[in-house]
């Protein structure tokens, strides 16, 4: 008896430091088996110590973990997976783990009251998506374009113009040519490099009449008389 | 978890929105276009049955067999598809774990690999997935052996319950421990280890039968070896007897083998002993007695796969062998091989079995036969003719020039005919090619050696010569007529081709494939190179950068060792001539010389980078490629002068120097540059010396260089690697900032970057260091604790950016966490903004040059970085792009704004976002997008290197591991050619549209321009 339970304590010492973490990834539409998700191994930490591949069944065991703190991550080229952090306090419970979010402390993951079963269940999260898609010439999106819009818009005003302004009401048109007037009067003003004037026109506003009809331009001049 | 995933996902959502300005991708139709990958499976390790490339056929879908060839090299298991020669699956081991050697069975393939064979790997040998996966005894634990394959062996068992397919496994491990392994569930049924007392036998080879388990060991005893038996029961793993066997062994494992005769149940031992075949049967109780086969003088017993059958062969004293079948208890010769003793006609051969569909044996012989300058194939077989046995045979013209040597074959025959017998076998050769051969033709040959390229380097192609007509003075009228007619005849094509690019949008695009009709020229934009990539197994290859087609190859020549064989180890590879010297351009490929004699040279091959040729002209027409022998011993350093006239110096181990081509005009120019000549070198595991040259006082020719300086790092630390600077213009001095200040780039042409290893085991520091070449003073130095005594620190210099990769273990503090940090450092001139001190064009003796100010930012990332290159162009002028490979065998161009070390960690200010730089985020991100290997996987990648194209904006890449890759990238998208989103379709219908409306418009205009005249 006393030898068996010698090799027994001997056992227990060789063992009591250290105990595997098992896991499984879950299978989901994203990746149905091990051929599609290729070779893959679940790493804590680095992976330089302990690591293990992902067997057919999706499943895993890191042999002989030492207690401490590690950061569990499923190394797979196309997919991308949740990270944990786990902690293995002895040997006798089972490891705790938590989800770990890349890039934040992991002391703030400590106290996190979401903890996860062991054997741990690991799911697929994303599809790597390599590439673009290309832009590919549709007349719509043409047409939606701004520029093209506004030469659309300019289009259907001078066709439109003549008859929107016989409809309207001589009164209104008198404003219409007075403000059309001012905005040709700052133009020219711009192309001379005149800013005074511009200036000038500002704070007249609008009801100096005078100063800004004392210069009508003769395109809206003839038009006006034209329609009379 | 729930919250987990809605957090990932915000993440991503968030991160995707702030990246997808700044990011470039690829469309999924430029995959395969601008970019190629090669897979690789490795070079076979030949050195043994369990590794060497073998034929295995297996049940596919329903009745159907398939087989495919399973093969392993140091670090990976792979499966060939027998048809094509295309990689069906492979699996990569780790570095610590390499393979030991692989047991196959139908539609399983074991592997053990590890220190004594610690971990078993089981496959289903069609897919390559892992049915199992079990560590048997921890790394430490393991025992080494004087061969490293000694001691592990497996052994695939009957199926546990009637019906279930799944055989067990018996597997031995460290030479003492034998396991048992269920078949279905890869649970540990029982272990059990050789008590202490025999630990001077270890175990080599296992054999099983429904009720025991004989594990054949090897006693050391004076001078030779005793065979030792431990039978143990295969159900329990009981210890049923243990004995020595009286014999006497001389060359361990390879002089014992075992037999399965078909007749008996038990197995048999077969061994040779002072020129005698000896032989006793096994059973549980160990009570035969041994017996002896009649006959002497033997020499060697040959296991050919073919135990099942009873089947091996003796070979005699004077190399003839003789085919042995073990029929009940006695042993017939049912076939000697004619002509198969040693002679000075043919070459040693290979004896190799084969089992066919039907599980016919066949055992075939090989030899290199010397008058025909071809391989001879002999294949028995022995159950043609009621009995007798047939031998068919043909020669198959291997070339021995481009393949070297044959180092092993693989047999797979059929027999399709009562009198017919088609043989295809699979080679590996010495310059690391595996090549099928179906009867005389080969079928494909995989150049397994290009996954252990040494160095490369990318060669830019010469331009195509425009095509003279003869113009000469004496032509006439009428030859003149003639001339333009012919000239014309090439019109009405011109014409098509002018029509075809107006009307449709077929333009020279970056993203368009490159033509490979037009032969060894530069194409347009300058993607297409020739990379020259020299491997450790003695070949040479020149690779074209657009496509990954091998160009040309070349045998590397042993010369003063050819006798005594050696190994040729690459060091450097110079490109001394190029397309701009109005010569086909050049390449000088450096190598030790390591004679198996233990003689070491140090010698040159110069070779055309366009043809292989052998520039040197030392190697006879057709010949393999013989170098040049420049001194004897390990060569210290080696530089390109940097000079118009291209000089290699070399630097011997006591410090002289040597210049190749060592012409009169080379030492003279090399005179004259040698007094401003600086450099440095590491010597001792913590020292860098620095070093200037020094003609000799009686002869003029003769130079040597003489130390000027000594930088000694810790004693705990090691120099890892030394990098030096990427050779690429610099476009600008400086960099504008926002207020329209400069900062002024450190550019000091001397400066290196050291990473050192830690030497201590436990808690030590590794750095990274800047070193001023000439002076030997460090400009910036980090430290980076150890990783449990092992750091593996990747570091770039370019320009005046700095950048490495390491893992970060320490947690300990309060926003600390583990993972992978990349650090990316830049230095810039004086103590800030405006101030000046033309480093690029300071003297070394000045004391300016350690005048400086970096910054420094550290990222995380979850991609750890196994080789790092900034991407290169032609002017310098486009942002640089660090390309990293990472472990999950994957390549990425990670875009500069984001490691820029001066991103903000506030929100940017106007002046910062001018100069569009963003908010600094500790994370940098996952972005699938950026990986330009995309669903390639690019594995184990050593090194990258980056080459400019012609176009600015265009940098090739290539990496090279266990694939290579090659690709193109552009940092800062294609600036200079039209824009792929240039859409002719839109630019016509516009203007088409606007054609359409002045057409409509036109009339209105003239009938209101002819009313206004009539009313006026």
């Amino acid at each position: 008896m006393s030898p068996f339970l010698f090799l027994l304590l001997l056992g227990l010492s060789v063992f009591s430091n250290a105990l595997d973490l098992k896991g499984a990834i879950v299978w989901n539409q994203l990746c149905p088996d091990a051929k599609t998700l290729g070779q893959a191994k679940a790493i804590l930490d680095d992976g330089s110590n302990y690591y293990a591949s992902i067997t057919r069944d999706g499943s895993f065991v890191i042999p002989d973990v030492p207690k401490g703190t590690y950061v569990l991550n499923i190394v797979a080229r196309n997919y991308l997976f949740d990270q944990y952090r786990i902690d293995v306090v002895d040997t006798l419970s089972a490891p705790e783990a938590r989800p770990y979010l890349p890039g934040t402390p992991l002391s703030s993951t400590a106290n996190s009251h979401v903890t996860i079963a062991h054997p741990l269940k690991v799911y697929p999260r994303f599809k790597n998506e390599y590439f673009v898609p290309k832009q590919s010439f549709n007349v719509m999106g043409m047409l939606q374009n701004p520029m093209i819009m506004m030469m659309g818009a300019v289009g259907v005003m001078v066709v439109a113009m003549p008859y929107m302004m016989k409809n309207l009401d001589p009164e209104q048109l008198k404003e219409v040519q007075q403000s059309q007037a001012r905005m040709v009067n700052m133009q020219s003003s711009i192309t001379s490099g005149d800013l005074s004037g511009i200036r000038s026109m500002f704070t007249e506003g609008s009801d100096n009449v005078g100063s800004s009809s004392a210069t009508p331009s003769t395109p809206v001049k003839n038009r006006g008389k034209k329609k009379r | 978890m729930h919250i987990l995933s809605s957090l990932w996902t915000t993440s991503f959502l968030l991160f995707f929105a702030l990246s997808v300005s700044s990011v470039w991708a690829l469309h999924e139709s430029e995959a395969g276009v601008v970019d190629w990958q090669k897979t690789f499976i490795g070079v076979p390790r030949t050195d043994g049955p369990r590794s060497a490339p073998s034929f295995l056929r297996m049940k596919a879908k329903g009745n159907d067999t398939t087989s495919l060839i399973i093969s392993a090299s140091e670090r990976t298991l792979g499966a060939v598809n027998p048809v094509d020669g295309s990689v069906a699956w492979r699996h990569i081991f780790e570095p610590s774990h390499p393979i030991l050697g692989y047991y196959k069975s139908g539609n399983v393939v074991a592997t053990l690999s590890g220190v004594g064979g610690s971990v078993l790997h089981v496959f289903d040998s069609l897919e390559g997935t892992i049915i199992h996966e079990k560590r048997l005894h921890h790394s430490q634990n393991g025992q080494l052996y004087s061969q490293r394959t000694l001691g592990v062996d497996v052994t695939f068992g009957a199926p546990r319950t009637a019906g279930h397919e799944a055989k067990d496994l018996f597997v031995l491990t460290n030479g003492q421990t034998v396991h048992r392994i269920g078949g279905t569930r890869g649970d540990l049924l029982w272990s059990w280890t050789a008590p202490e007392q025999t630990s001077l036998v270890i175990l080599e080879r296992l054999t099983v039968t429904d009720s025991t388990i004989y594990a054949i060991g090897l006693a050391k005893s004076f001078a030779s070896y005793t065979l030792h038996v431990t039978a143990l029961s295969a159900e329990t793993g009981e210890l049923l007897t243990t004995q020595n066997i009286p014999s006497n062994i001389q060359n361990g494992s390879d002089d014992f083998l075992m037999l399965f005769p078909p007749t008996s149940e038990d197995p048999r031992l077969v061994w040779i002993e002072k020129g005698v075949v000896r032989s006793v049967a096994l059973t549980p109780k160990l009570t035969s007695k041994p017996q002896s086969l009649r006959g002497s003088g033997n020499t060697k017993i040959l296991d050919v796969g073919l135990s099942k059958h009873g089947m091996f062969i003796v070979k005699k004293e004077d190399g003839s062998a003789t085919v042995f079948k073990l029929n009940q208890n006695t042993f017939e010769s049912i076939w000697d091989f004619a002509d198969s003793a040693t002679s000075s006609k043919y070459s040693d051969s290979i004896y190799a079995g084969s089992v066919d569909k039907e599980g016919k044996p066949y055992i075939g012989r090989m030899y290199w036969s010397f008058g025909l300058q071809a391989g001879v194939l002999h294949v028995f077989t022995p159950h043609l003719l009621e009995g007798k046995g047939l031998v068919s045979g043909f020669s198959f013209p291997f070339k021995t020039d481009d393949n070297g040597i044959i180092n092993h074959y693989a047999l797979d025959v059929v027999n399709p005919d009562r009198l017919k017998v088609l043989s295809r076998i699979v080679v590996t050769t010495t310059t690391g090619a595996v090549q099928l051969w179906l009867e005389e033709k080969v079928q494909w040959t995989r150049e397994e050696s290009l996954s252990t390229i040494a160095v490369a380097e990318f060669v830019e192609l010469p331009e195509r010569k425009a095509i003279q007509s003869g113009t000469t003075e004496s032509e006439g009228f009428v030859g003149r007529v003639l001339r333009h007619i012919s000239d014309a005849q090439g019109f009405p094509q011109y014409l098509a081709g002018f029509v075809k690019r107006f009307a449709t949008a077929s333009y020279a695009s970056v993203s368009a494939a490159i033509s490979h009709d037009s032969g060894l020229h530069r194409d347009e934009f300058g993607f297409k190179k020739i990379i020259v990539a020299a491997t450790e197994h003695g070949k040479i290859f020149g690779i074209d950068s657009s496509n990954g087609h091998v160009v040309w190859s070349r045998v590397l020549g042993l010369g003063p060792v050819a006798d005594a064989g050696g190994l040729i180890v690459p060091l450097k590879m110079f490109a001394v001539k190029t397309v701009s010297d109005g010569e086909a351009p050049q390449v000088v490929l450096l190598t030790a010389l390591r004679g198996f004699d233990g003689t070491v040279n140090t010698v040159v091959y110069h070779i055309n980078a366009l043809t292989g040729k052998d520039e040197a002209n030392n190697s006879p027409k057709g010949d393999i490629l013989q170098g040049t022998v420049v001194f004897p011993g390990q060569p210290s350093e080696a530089y390109l002068l940097p000079s118009k006239v291209k000089t290699i110096i070399l630097l011997d181990s006591a410090n002289n120097i040597h210049l190749y081509p060592h012409t009169e005009a080379n030492v003279q120019a090399f005179a004259e540059l040698a007094p401003s000549l600086r450099f440095s070198l590491q010597t001792s595991g913590h020292t860098l010396h620095g070093y200037q040259i020094v003609q000799g006082a009686s002869d003029k020719s003769a130079f040597s260089a003489h130390r000027t300086w000594s930088l000694s790092l810790p004693n705990n630390e090691v120099v890892g690697s030394v990098i030096r600077p990427a050779q690429g213009p610099i476009a600008s001095l400086g960099k504008v900032l926002g207020d329209r200040s400069t900062l002024y780039k450190y550019l000091n042409p001397h400066l290196f970057a050291v990473t050192t290893v830690s030497k201590a085991s436990a808690d030590g520091v590794c750095s990274v260091y800047l070193v001023d070449g000439s002076k030997g003073s460090v400009i910036y130095h980090a430290s980076v604790a150890s990783t449990r005594g092992t750091c593996n620190i990747q570091a770039e210099l370019t320009e005046n950016w700095l950048v490495y990769g390491y893992y970060d273990e320490d947690f300990a503090g309060d926003h600390q966490t583990k993972g992978y940090r990349i650090v990316s450092v830049e230095v810039y001139e004086g103590k800030g903004v405006n101030d000046k001190t033309s480093s690029s064009e300071l003297s070394s003796l000045s004391d300016k040059t350690l005048d400086i100010h970096f910054y420094e930012r550290s990222f995380e990332t979850n991609q750890p970085v196994t080789a790092l290159a900034a991407t290169l162009t032609k002017f310098g002028m486009t942002t640089k792009n660090m390309i990293i490979a990472t472990k999950k065998n994957q390549i990425q161009s990670i875009p500069r704004r984001l490691l820029d070390p001066r991103r903000p960690k506030a929100d940017p200010t106007a002046q910062q976002q001018e100069e569009m730089l963003i908010k600094y985020d500790p994370v940098l991100p996952a972005d699938p997008r950026l990986v330009v290997s995309h669903r390639y996987e690019v594995a184990n990648v050593r090194k990258i290197i980056t080459s400019p194209a012609l176009l600015e904006s265009t940098s090739l890449i290539f990496a090279y591991g266990l694939d290579l890759f090659g690709s193109r990238v552009t940092p800062s998208g294609t600036f200079d050619v039209l824009s792929e989103s240039f859409n002719k379709a839109q630019l016509v219908l516009t203007i088409g549209g606007l054609t359409l409306a002045i057409a409509i418009a036109r009339p209105m205009v003239n009938r209101k321009k002819l009313k206004e005249r009539w009313f006026q």
